[in-house]
């Protein structure tokens, strides 16, 4: 009885290793990168049609990122699209669509530092009427130089009067400026 | 003398078996002994155990073990165990040395005593603590680092409220090890926020190994070990068992716990089956909730023993499952979020209310293990013994995302693990007064990472050789303990992502040794010298890690350079127990050289997610050192005064000593001062006092802890400013109900309350220190019935 007993027991112990061991092995985890942010400028004339690229193909470390600098002319109004990219994998993941399916999730915040005479006014709100900001349009004023921080924000509050610092950062990228 | 006395004389020598031949022997070797209720396995304290015909005698201890000392070698003594209810019963020894002794008691049924010789495991010449009993019981159902918290020289390293690791003496993670039930745990142990995958429920004694431990538990435990023992299976047929159910106000939380032992009338087998099951909802801070603290955890083990001709066979399988929810106003994008945090009283995107749904982000974690041990005697003083052991282990990050299709239901992070390691070994009892053994270990460990991940896939071939001796020759006040060990780790890393590429194999092998010395001063005091010397190989994510930590909002990178850690280890423990005075003092110094650290950089490392600041992974000569102390003393009527202290400093020297950065650095996150103090009330008379006693009936326990402020933080580095100091209150309070009718059951039940006054603070040790405070005022209610 007792040898019996220890076989049972070395037969679960067996199948219990089996068990352990044999699990999937493939890989169904999910990560998105965002490693690239465009934004589509074009002016409301006409005359301008241009995407500035900030891209950082390696994600985070490594190879440092690639910035295009933007070059606005004077007093001039320009549409403003943001676009945000996965280059990480291949082929590339246009994050953008997830963003505006879910636009009550997100939120764009524009930061214009230096001396720079650029004002960004929202054109657009979210499905349910807040601000989203993935499209606004620029406005320059006389010859400067400076920087916009594109931030994009995920689950923001946008019930406060604070919304800018609710939610938590998923991308933050930052263009140098020129308006000559 | 008369003729009658003479024969009077003659009889009682026969009744006593003998006792008292006087031999020409050394007659000041101890009878050591533990006694153990047989029905649920569990130590009997408060049991009185007596030599026929003499006046000596002694009262077993909380963890039923007692102590008679200076008795005569060789000698055949006739030994009363009894317990309260129960008529005196004797059995007959032989007293050899180094032997312990086992009196497996039925509660109800004392004439069937059950002894049981077994030679004794060298104690550990290193400083060491341990919880079983009551003060086990009070703590069982937290998390493993919560329930050591108290002990001296332990600290807890936490993510927030549900994650908690244990620090010995300052260090932690890959530099201690954790035996569970005889294996080594295998996770995903470098991680900060990786808690130890074990059940505080499988173990009926936890202890704590301080100083380097490398030759007895494997490379890896520089700093010391967490040992985790099950009770022992049941010695006689029957059934036994005990059902653990628990409340607490802080969480709503439940925690529902049980063994049951069987041990059939026939045969040499022995089962238990034991499980765990606990759910708690969000925390509460005193001022808020703390949104997504919540936990679900179910735990299953089943322990088998058999005995065959010349075999012992013991079988182990366990499962522990838990989804912990991560505190959500600590999920920060970028440096920009942790400043906002930072500067914010209250925490920001805090879910304020209670719940018991867990979201993103959260871990779901499943540790199963497998062992299988066999041994054999080979002669009157050799064993051989061997065991194999498989450990699978999952760890699963969920982290906050856009809530897609695909992504919907998928980790972000996935860790698995498998590890095998046979072990196999020969030990000696006292051969000229040494006992021993020697053992060897291979291990292989394949662990796969998802893509994304931050440390690349790893295969790893290790193998170990140790040699261990320990000199005892009872009237010689000394005794020692000598260790040797080599261990060699080889690792093939690789990767398959897209975003970083490694296809490395490295090795390392190394020697650990230990020598300790323990010195008797007279009959009431212990000195201890142990000095060891261990090393571990850089681990996977200190040569390869890449990537953002989030929580910290830090860059970190590994160097593939990184050269084996090596320390030495000096313990210096004074032990000193006289009737209820008990005092513990341990000084202890670890020199560390090529101390592995995250180093601060000037630079930032810019990323789609802002800057942040960067952290290599460097090496450097570390010092830490300091002081425990425990001491306990009798008032009056069953009251006592404890108080303890754990005092720990910790630099390290800059390797190029650039400007700014000075010569010598503190380290970061080291545990601050500690010093807690209480009273202890228990109407059960205390060990060390004659005639019988009942078991203990109720028991109460105030302590205060003040932890010091940590000033000594690095000069430079986005972790600096320690939250200021702080004193936490609890109170436990126990009663044992007996059950008059089966006197083999009883019920302990028991209140705690932990903080007390509800106390707003913040550790130093808690990665969320930056977020909120901790967890306010909980209450516990439980009990266990022992069947």
């Amino acid at each position: 009885m007792n040898n019996h007993l220890l076989k049972i027991g070395f037969l679960a112990l067996f199948a219990f290793a089996v068990a352990a061991t044999g699990c999937r092995k493939d890989d169904d985890t999910e990560n998105e990168v965002i490693t690239t942010v465009v934004v589509h400028l074009k002016s409301t004339d006409g005359t301008f049609d241009r995407r500035f690229t900030w891209n950082d193909p390696d994600g985070d470390g490594g190879l440092p990122p690639t910035v295009e600098d933007i070059t606005l002319a004077p007093n001039k109004e320009y549409n403003a699209e943001v676009h945000f990219y996965d280059r990480s994998k291949s082929p590339e993941v246009d994050i953008t669509e997830e963003i505006e399916k879910e636009s009550d999730e997100h939120l764009l915040v524009y930061r214009v530092s230096g001396t720079l005479n650029l004002t960004i006014t929202p054109t657009d709100t979210d499905s349910k009427g807040r601000p989203f900001r993935l499209k606004t349009r620029w406005a320059t004023g006389a010859a400067s130089t400076g920087s916009v921080v594109v931030t994009l924000r995920h689950n923001p509050n946008k019930q406060l009067p604070n919304l800018d610092q609710t939610g938590s950062v998923d991308a933050e990228v930052e263009f140098p400026v020129r308006i000559q | 003398m008369t003729v009658q006395a003479a024969r009077l004389w003659s009889a009682a020598w026969l009744v006593f078996g003998g006792a008292f031949w006087l031999k020409a022997q050394h007659c000041d070797i101890p009878l050591r002994g533990a006694v153990w209720n047989a029905d649920t396995g569990e130590p009997l304290p408060y049991a009185s155990v007596h030599i026929v015909g003499t006046n000596r005698g002694a009262i077993t201890d909380e963890q039923g073990t007692f102590i008679i000392r200076d008795l005569c070698e060789d000698s055949t003594y006739t030994v009363t165990v009894s317990h309260i209810e129960c008529d005196h019963e004797t059995q007959v020894i032989r007293l050899v040395e180094n032997k312990v002794f086992h009196f497996y008691l039925h509660h109800h049924i004392l004439s069937e005593v059950v002894v049981q010789e077994r030679a004794v495991a060298p104690l550990p010449a290193q400083a060491s603590e341990a919880l079983s009993g009551e003060a086990l019981t009070q703590r069982q159902a937290l998390p493993l680092g919560e329930v050591l918290r108290q002990l001296p020289g332990v600290a807890v390293l936490n993510t927030g409220t549900t994650i908690a690791k244990p620090v010995i003496h300052g260090l932690h993670s890959n530099r201690i090890a954790i035996i569970a039930n005889g294996v080594a745990l295998e996770g995903q142990q470098w991680g900060a926020e990786h808690a130890p995958e074990v059940d505080p429920f499988t173990a009926q004694r936890i202890s704590v190994v301080k100083g380097a431990a490398g030759v007895r538990y494997g490379v890896g435990a520089m700093a010391g070990a967490v040992v985790l023992e099950p009770a022992p299976l049941r010695q006689r047929p029957g059934t036994s068992g005990w059902l653990y159910g628990g409340l607490n106000s802080n969480g709503w939380g439940g925690t529902l716990a049980g063994a049951a032992d069987w041990k059939p009338r026939r045969g040499a087998l022995a089962l238990r089956v034991q499980g765990a099951a606990k759910r708690s909802g969000n925390l509460r801070a005193p001022d808020y909730w703390l949104g997504n603290t919540g936990l679900e955890e179910l735990n299953f083990s089943v322990l088998a023993e058999g005995k065959t001709r010349h075999w012992r066979h013991e079988t182990a399988l366990s499962r522990f499952a838990q989804r912990i929810g991560i505190f959500q106003a600590a999920h920060i994008g970028n440096l920009t979020d942790l400043q906002l945090a930072i500067e914010s009283v209250t925490p920001l995107n805090n879910d304020n209310r209670f719940r018991y749904d867990i979201e993103r982000p959260f871990q779901r974690i499943r540790h199963y293990t497998a062992r299988h041990r066999a041994s054999r005697p080979l002669s009157d003083r050799w064993k051989f013994s061997t065991q194999y052991a498989l450990q699978f282990n999952l760890r699963e990050e969920y982290d906050v995302v856009r809530r897609t299709g695909s992504a919907a239901d998928r980790p972000q992070q996935r860790f698995r693990i498998w590890t095998h390691m046979l072990d196999a070994a020969v030990e000696h009892a006292p051969i000229y007064h040494w006992e021993g053994g020697v053992g060897g270990q291979v291990l292989y460990q394949y662990n796969l990472v998802g893509r994304g991940g931050l440390i690349p896939d790893y295969q790893s071939w290790g193998g170990s050789l140790w040699w261990l001796e320990r000199w005892r020759h009872f009237p010689k006040p000394w005794e020692l303990e000598l260790g040797l060990r080599y261990d060699y780790r080889r690792t093939a890393a690789s990767t398959t992502g897209t975003l970083f590429n490694v296809d490395t194999t490295v090795h390392f092998g190394g020697l650990s040794g230990n020598l300790g010395v323990v010195r008797r001063l007279g009959q009431y005091t212990r000195l201890t010298l142990n000095t060891g010397y261990a090393w571990r190989p850089p681990h996977v994510n200190e040569l390869f890690a890449r990537g953002v930590h989030h929580g910290a909002a830090t860059y970190e990178e590994g160097r593939p350079d990184l050269q084996p850690e090596k320390a030495w280890n000096t313990n210096l423990t004074a032990h000193c127990e006289r009737q209820q005075w008990n005092g513990t003092l341990t000084l202890f110094r670890n020199q560390a050289q090529n101390f592995i650290y995250l180093d601060p950089q000037r630079t930032l490392v810019l990323t789609s997610r802002g800057a942040f600041p960067a952290y290599f992974y460097a090496q450097a000569n570390a010092v830490l050192y300091g002081a425990d102390a425990a001491v306990t003393a009798p008032v009056s009527g069953g009251l006592a005064i404890e108080a303890r202290a754990s005092l720990l400093r910790a630099y390290r020297t800059a390797p190029d000593s650039a400007e700014n950065i000075p010569r010598r650095d503190w380290l970061p996150l080291m545990p601050a001062d500690r010093f807690q103090y209480g009273l202890y009330w228990s109407n059960a008379p205390s060990a060390g006092s004659n005639a019988t006693h009942p078991i203990p009936q109720t028991y109460a326990r105030l302590t205060g802890s003040t932890t010091l402020r940590q000033m000594r933080i690095p000069a430079q580095g986005l972790l600096a400013d320690a939250p200021p100091a702080f004193t936490v209150w609890s109170l436990e309070i126990g009663h044992t109900f007996p059950m008059r009718k089966r006197p083999a059951q009883s019920l302990e039940t028991g209140l705690t309350a932990r903080n007390l006054t509800n106390a707003r603070y913040r550790e130093y040790l808690n990665f969320f220190r930056f977020f909120a405070d901790e967890p306010g005022l909980n209450i516990s209610l439980w009990g266990k019935w022992h069947f």
